[in-house]
């Protein structure tokens, strides 16, 4: 077991990959995907220093990552959040909520092995399907609600980053000039790798650079950010009705992402905080 | 700067969520000392408007919004989703 330094006897082996969980590829993300949930087995959470940074102890064992490296992060904040996840679990452990341990273990063990160029490209390619640019003209109170909500956080960008961005209602999206591309890639770079795993996971939540910008630059808070990314869900469920199960339950999981990855983009930038060493890109 | 409300109020919020989540000894937990010193040492509680107060002011509502949203979320599954699938003897006589 991946989290347990010395695995101990009394607990179960991991289900037969033909347990009903599906194909298990040799390198696939389903082989990295950790079970959904298990039963609560450590009593004590702490937190400890090493050498790279600050650890995780579930009683007496040193936490790791999903492929068994030590778990390690350069903020002792960080840390202590992470501690909280784990401490906070019940009876089982509900790793789809621990969600601020989930992005340190993919800064940890980089699963999808991207660099940072690659990140970053993979960023700013969101800006040609941003959802703040791609704009609808039917119905008209919804594309006058797009132009209300959206239009001053594309202003914003567009003032922030001196550059062009637009809007479009073409289903080819906005035609974002190079050189805005370029700006967005230099200000990125700027970001140290771990950083970076979470403004890339935030804007693949958001569906947007822009809004996930606003946020890192804290224009905008993380409500805000979802409701702007779900303004057509809600202008939808305003004029049909709401549905707990669905649009409550999405809403909440959006919002907890969004939240843990800008936190966590917060808190592996603050330098004061932050163990250089272990951030190398 | 996004628009936040006052400092305390998040304060309270936050350790509210804190204490949710630790259970008995919320108190001595690592999180709750760490928000409560965070934000006694920089005043946060004052309305003075100093950079790295806003900053930590944020970051007190980023992590407030998160312990909260999982709260929800998991309240939500629980409620809708907890139950998994009826085997099927159970399914046939529905």
């Amino acid at each position: 077991l991946w989290w347990a330094h010395s695995p101990p006897a009394r607990l179960p082996r991991p289900p037969p990959a033909d347990a009903g969980s599906g194909p298990v590829g040799p390198c696939g993300r389903r082989a990295y995907a950790p079970p959904a949930e298990r039963k609560r087995f450590y009593q004590n959470v702490s937190i400890s220093q090493g050498e790279g940074g600050f650890e995780i102890n579930l009683d007496h064992r040193k936490l790791k990552t999903p492929q068994a490296k030590l778990f390690t992060v350069p903020s002792e904040a960080l840390a202590i959040a992470v501690a909280t996840e784990w401490d906070s679990q019940k009876d089982t452990i509900k790793f789809y909520t621990m969600h601020l341990t989930t992005l340190c273990n993919t800064a940890l063990d980089n699963p999808m092995q991207r660099n940072k160029t690659q990140l970053i490209r993979a960023a700013v390619k969101f800006l040609e399907t941003d959802t703040v640019c791609y704009r609808v003209e039917e119905p008209p109170a919804l594309a006058e609600l797009q132009k209300n909500e959206w239009d001053p956080v594309v202003a914003w960008a567009e003032k922030r980053y001196n550059v062009t961005i637009g809007s479009s209602t073409s289903i080819l999206g906005p035609n974002i000039p190079a050189s805005t591309k370029e700006t967005f890639v230099s200000h990125l770079a700027s970001y140290n790798m771990w950083a970076l795993q979470g403004i890339e996971f935030v804007i693949t939540q958001l569906k947007s650079l822009i809004l996930s910008m606003s946020l890192i630059d804290r224009h905008i808070t993380v409500e805000k950010a979802v409701l702007l990314s779900r303004l057509e869900e809600e202008y939808q469920i305003q004029r049909w009705g709401n549905v707990e199960w669905a649009h409550d339950y999405d809403l909440c999981e959006l919002r907890a992402r969004t939240a843990a990855g800008t936190l966590f983009v917060h808190l592996c930038s603050e330098s004061s905080t932050v163990k250089h060493k272990l951030l190398q890109d | 700067m996004a628009a936040l409300g006052t400092p305390l109020r998040t304060l309270r919020a936050l350790l509210r969520e804190l204490r949710h989540a630790a259970g008995r000894s919320y108190r001595d937990s690592p999180a709750y000392r760490h928000v409560l010193a965070a934000f006694r040492a920089h005043r946060v509680t004052s309305e003075k408007l100093c950079r790295a107060q806003q900053e930590l002011h944020f970051q007190a509502a980023t992590y407030l919004c998160l312990l909260r949203s999982v709260r929800e979320h998991e309240a939500l599954h629980r409620e809708y989703h907890g139950r998994g699938e009826r085997p099927p003897p159970e399914g046939a006589g529905l």
